[in-house]
């Protein structure tokens, strides 16, 4: 009875290891995404000055919100995982 | 002491703004076309749009984009990329997973797709080939690390040339326009846009209205 607990304890903390690593990776995943989406929102703001367009406000904006749900997708993996 | 360099006065700027501007609609009148927008911002003549180095007496006379339909290859892709999560999922291709890694995996597959559409929509609506009564401009969005931007005057360009070849370019009236520089670029590309023999039109009309203008010393 007893070595069957001690397996079960040791498989628990495999698993929890195996998770933080996997949780690790996906949130530094997440993060260099989050990069990423700065980037975007660098291009469209030097690309709406270099053609001033009918749409640049809207696009602007999209890059915004795009920023805006890579962030939250980071919370959402720390909070989830 | 002797000026060496006297600037124009406002009202000298203003005026030969006046007048190129009344060439370019004198051109773009001649060469059968008006001001009008079309196809989304496709074929633009004569917009009210301006760019990072626009001079001020200089007028933009065309500013063209790829034709819409050029964009249905990735459409289709981000429509192809949205529906797969959600098939694989159905499938149960993967019953062991734990459903929260299926949830995070799903968000981060739509927000790359996301991402991927709004890259390929930024390439096109970028990627714009402008005409003024001076120059040709050729900006190239070529994705989100890249992008060019080429110049030619127009007083230094050869023959232009334009290419409509295949069933979707000859049905949806659109092709390739091919401009030779004298430059250090030697070829200007403006590639998929509408109605390209107007556009050579237009610019081989601007072209000598500029040779006109230099002869008599305007």
């Amino acid at each position: 009875m007893k070595v069957q607990e001690s397996l079960n304890v040791v498989m628990i903390v495999e698993k929890l290891k195996v998770e933080t690593v996997v949780k690790g990776m996906f949130i530094v995943g997440l993060l260099m995404y989050c990069v990423f989406a700065m980037v975007v929102l660098k291009q469209t703001s030097v690309m709406g000055q270099t053609i001033e367009g009918k749409y640049n406000q809207a696009i602007k904006l999209f890059a915004w919100l795009h920023m805006f749900m890579a962030i939250l997708l980071v919370a959402a993996a720390v909070a989830v995982l | 002491m002797q000026d060496i360099y006297i600037s124009s006065k406002p009202e000298e700027e203003e005026a030969n703004h006046k007048l190129w501007k009344e060439t370019a609609e004198k051109v773009v009148k001649d060469a059968g076309e008006r001001p009008r927008r079309e196809l989304w911002g496709a074929y633009h003549v004569l917009p009210h749009e301006k760019f990072i180095t626009q001079q001020q007496d200089e007028t933009i006379v065309l500013l063209l984009r790829s034709h819409p339909i050029t964009n249905i290859g990735w459409m289709l892709t981000v429509i192809m990329l949205v529906v797969l999560p959600f098939l694989i999922t159905a499938s149960g291709i993967f019953p062991s997973l734990p459903n929260k890694y299926l949830f995070m995996g799903q968000l981060i597959w739509l927000m790359a797709t996301m991402l991927y559409g709004f890259e390929r929509f930024l390439s096109w609506y970028y990627s714009v080939f402008i005409v003024t009564n001076e120059r040709i401009l050729d900006v190239d969005f070529e994705n989100l690390m890249y992008r060019r931007i080429t110049y030619g005057n127009l007083n230094h360009i050869e023959e232009p040339v334009s290419s409509a070849r295949g069933f979707a370019k000859t049905m949806f009236q659109f092709g390739d326009v091919l401009v030779q520089t004298a430059g250090e670029v030697s070829t200007l590309e403006a590639l998929g846009v509408p109605h390209p023999s107007k556009v050579v039109d237009i610019i081989s009309r601007l072209s000598e209205e500029l040779e006109k203008r230099r002869e008599i010393g305007q």
